[in-house]
């Protein structure tokens, strides 16, 4: 799971510590104003905690062992927003002091593991016990929560090592970073995690969270209501649905091409001329260069979606925070 | 022998091994568990050693020397021919070689993840995941043929130097500075206060739980006879992380009032005057320059 020095593009590094600047400012903001003064110790054991679980090995059934990450384990103790912040500082420590994942690396690793697992895991976890649900759905919510999150973290790793191949290689096909495309890291990350790890992370959060649930309950993140809920769903409905487009016959209006304003106008005005070759976008035309068929054309209009969605979300949640703070 | 200690039944009986599964041989979590605690501490103490050394890069300042590294790593990332990256390699050893730092220290960090990167491209090196010229083949039956591409083998190999020539200047950087100076030289850098704060103390408190898992560990260890089930194990460990994290929970509270009583009010302070050398500067510019030829190779 933590990628190593070497495996991302400088471009890839630089995209994911730019995305996480931002959900780490935001998580820093949160943890501010709910944990105030008492956050440098606190996020400071429980980043300690985060790694210590880590390091720890899992009785699993067949007598072997495995290792968890323990961000949604983390995440059910502090809530979301501070396990960012612990989960990151853990994967830190790991990358400087004991090269458990590269330090260019840094920002990938810590959106697959402190950002989108723990989220993950709160929200299905969140989802799975709407109601007042009984000590076995609990159990069977924690599993799924751990299981799921991993894995969809082990997606996120899949498409970030497969996607090199697409945009560093050298002239004559000889991959730069990375070497597998995205057809075998996701098989390969997929079969690992849907079979081994994702259960191993599933057992070890349902297990500990348990355990504090029977013992000490008061020590779980309780979240205030949540009014952002419809709204996430409506989201996911609208990402999903997006290949609709694909089935929609030409242009959005407006948003013509040279070769379509040519069969509209005739021509191509002269200005929007020399402004058309000045961007040149990372995923052209909603769609992630390298995929070519109609399968894989929809997958990739769903992730160029979900990042533009994703991205523009961000953007709005930012500008209403410094809105509110002016 | 039977004369003076009599063996109780239940304690002759320790489970066999079961023959289908891995149960009751070999180690389990809790030796498992141990070795990595102990592996983890002497991980921790042996950098010291070489941080004490007088070489090149322990004479540099900790801030310098992290931005030069970080510019040099950089450069490595960005490199497109394996000359070059051959040549990083070289860099690095060489750097290591006038720090006092012995190969064998610089390689136990390094091997690992390159065994691993080996292991994990060595499919690419053929031409069923990259095709190109053939180089050797293997066999070849009718129109199918199996062998090794030159641009498989080329793609193989710029990862793996790439690897190694990244995480051997992670792995110099820590080898050659002790710990409260890696902090002190992020602190230099555009990270939030609170997040370098927070770092320093976890990494404090690591070695506190750490402590205490051990010691628990140890504890079970030393009460097993047989071994125990999977349910019985995770209970037991569910229990023991637990506790970890409501010792964790209660050090945070003790260690605020502690920092509140000394006058802590949520801001962090440092004292931290960063005076550059003339070996500072002639090592940030030397990674500068590398960087630069990076770009153009």
């Amino acid at each position: 799971m933590h990628i190593p020095d070497g495996y991302l593009s400088p471009k890839t590094c630089a995209v994911f510590y730019a995305a996480m600047a931002p959900v780490w400012y935001v998580a820093a903001r949160k943890v501010q104003k709910t944990l105030q003064a008492k956050q440098i110790p606190l996020l400071a054991l429980s980043a300690a905690f985060s790694f210590v679980i880590m390091m720890f090995n899992i009785p699993i059934p067949g007598g072997t062992t495995g290792h968890m990450t323990g961000g949604v384990v983390v995440a059910s103790v502090l809530g979301p927003w501070a396990a960012v912040i612990s989960l990151s500082l853990a994967l830190t420590i790991q990358a400087l002091l004991f090269g458990d994942g590269g330090i260019t690396t840094l920002g990938a690793n810590c959106f697959n593991m402190a950002f989108i697992m723990p989220f993950a895991g709160y929200y299905v976890y969140n989802i799975v016990t709407t109601g007042s649900p009984g000590q076995r759905r609990r159990w069977a919510a924690l599993f799924i929560a751990g299981y799921v999150a991993m894995n969809i973290a082990a997606l996120a790793v899949a498409i970030e090592l497969g996607i090199q191949p697409i945009i560093a290689s050298s002239p004559d096909g000889i991959p730069l970073y990375a070497p597998y495309p995205l057809s075998v890291t996701i098989f390969a990350m997929a079969a690992s995690h849907l079979l081994f790890f994702g259960l191993i992370e599933g057992l070890g959060t349902a297990m500990i969270v348990s355990y504090i649930l029977k013992t000490n309950e008061a020590m779980l993140y309780k979240p205030a209501a949540n009014p952002l809920k419809p709204l996430w769903i409506a989201l996911i409905i609208l990402i999903i649905l997006t290949p609709l487009g694909l089935l929609a016959k030409g242009a959005a209006w407006g948003e013509w091409a040279s070769e379509e304003l040519i069969a509209l106008l005739g021509y191509v005005p002269e200005g929007l001329k020399g402004l058309e070759g000045l961007w040149s976008s990372i995923m052209p035309g909603y769609n992630i260069p390298g995929f070519n068929s109609p399968v894989k054309s929809a997958a990739g209009y769903i992730i160029s979606a979900a990042l533009g969605s994703g991205l523009i979300v961000l953007i709005i949640y930012l500008t209403g925070k410094i809105w509110k703070k002016g | 022998m039977e004369k003076g200690i009599k063996i109780p039944d239940w304690l002759k009986n320790t489970g066999a091994p079961c023959s289908c599964c891995s149960i009751g041989r070999g180690k389990g979590f809790l030796e498992k568990n141990l070795e990595a605690i102990a592996s983890f501490l002497k991980e921790v103490l042996e950098p010291e050693e070489f941080a004490n050394r007088r070489g090149l890069l322990q004479a540099i300042d900790p801030r310098a020397k992290l931005l030069g590294m970080t510019l040099l790593i950089t450069a490595a990332a960005m490199l497109k021919n394996m000359p070059a990256l051959a040549g990083f390699i070289a860099l690095a050893a060489a750097l290591a070689a006038v720090s006092k730092i012995t190969a064998s220290a610089l390689l136990k960090r390094v091997w690992l993840v390159l065994f691993f990167t080996f292991v994990l491209v060595l499919p690419t090196a053929f031409n069923f995941v990259i095709a190109g010229d053939p180089m050797v083949t293997l066999f070849s039956v009718n129109h199918h043929a199996l062998y090794i591409s030159r641009q498989g083998l080329e793609g193989m190999a710029i990862l793996i130097l790439r690897v190694a020539a990244m995480v051997s200047l992670v792995s110099l950087f820590m080898l050659s500075t002790s710990y409260p100076d890696v902090f002190r030289a992020i602190r230099s850098f555009p990270v939030p206060r609170i997040f370098i704060a927070a770092l320093a103390m976890c990494f404090r408190y690591i070695m506190v739980l750490i402590k205490i898992a051990e010691e628990s560990h140890l504890a079970r260890k030393a009460r097993t006879i047989k071994p125990s089930t999977v349910k019985e194990g995770g209970g037991w460990l569910a229990k023991r992380i637990w506790l970890i994290m409501e010792r964790s929970l209660e050090t945070a509270e003790s260690v605020y009032l502690a920092m509140t009583a000394r006058g802590f009010t949520g801001e962090v302070k440092t004292i931290t005057q960063f005076e550059m050398k003339g070996r500072d500067y002639a090592w940030i510019g030397f990674a500068i320059f590398v960087l630069l030829l990076a770009v153009q190779l």
